[in-house]
């Protein structure tokens, strides 16, 4: 069973997250959620997802300083991440990619936006544990 | 000078006023409605702001089919959630829109509120659009 972590200040765009990935998904999934990067660390560590589903701009601790967080950490590096942004910049979008994420979406994003990633996000475990 | 009692009497007699013209040219009832709104600020790379207004009984409607099948309780809460992200969704892609693709864009956190008027700023625009049984207002100034 697939751990994934659905992070955003929003609890309208966690929801839609949720739906969306559920209708793409092609296994048994377990969501956890949080409202802000802080929240999402503390999610990390105690229940270790596979896949991070985070938005970029958000209080306390953006998507940036969540992904540097998890790409720094040994135990935690080989979880997916993908970003999620309603406004678009590409040298941020290179930054992202550059710090580890997997990739950058643009809201609102939808089943048809996350074909592409399917079979990374279900296939074998990434994670280090 | 404006005072806040002047405030609700401008209120009670524009309903009075629309009201009875309604009822009395057109047979029509009129009933007065709140605003839930949604404004980003758009920081980047030019001053500005998007707004969304939508009547209390749709957004309630939009809220209620989007949580449709979740254990969530619609509440005035939920609702400024979903108008919040509405608002943010909706600049986002205008900026990219109008900016054209590989532009850069920041915007601010969204704002909520609801009031009995439509709030917009001085020099903003309001486009109308009809979607599905109810209307949005979208708000667009750019300095």
């Amino acid at each position: 069973m697939k751990r994934i972590l659905i992070v955003d200040d929003s609890s309208t765009a966690r929801m839609f997250i949720r739906r969306c990935i559920e209708i793409s998904a092609r296994q048994e999934t377990k969501f956890i959620e949080a409202c802000n990067g802080l929240e999402a660390l503390e999610e990390i560590k105690s229940l270790n997802p596979d896949v991070v589903f985070s938005d970029y701009t958000m209080p306390k601790m953006n998507g940036m300083e969540l992904l540097e967080k998890i790409k720094a950490s040994q135990k935690h590096k080989g979880i997916l991440v993908f970003i999620i942004s309603s406004a678009g910049n590409p040298a941020l979008e290179s930054k992202l990619l550059k710090n580890g994420a997997h990739a950058v979406l643009k809201k609102p994003i939808s089943p048809t936006s996350l074909m592409p990633f399917v079979d990374n996000i279900f296939g074998e475990n990434k994670n280090a544990d | 000078m404006q005072t806040e009692n002047n405030c609700h009497d401008i209120r009670t007699s524009i309903f009075n006023a629309t009201s009875r013209t309604f009822e009395d040219m057109t047979f029509s009832k009129v009933e007065g409605l709140k605003f839930y709104w949604g404004c980003v600020t758009i920081k980047s790379p030019c001053n500005g702001k998007l707004s969304i207004s939508m009547p209390d009984h749709f957004i309630k409607e939009i809220s209620q089919n989007m949580y449709s099948l979740e254990d969530t309780k619609v509440n005035e809460k939920v609702m400024l959630d979903v108008i919040a992200e509405l608002a943010n969704t909706i600049a986002g892609q205008f900026m990219g829109l109008h900016l054209g693709e590989g532009q850069i864009c920041e915007l601010g956190l969204p704002e909520t509120g609801i009031s009995d008027s439509v709030v917009y700023d001085e020099g903003m625009k309001l486009y109308p659009f009809k979607v599905d049984n109810g209307f949005v207002l979208i708000g667009t100034i750019i300095k």
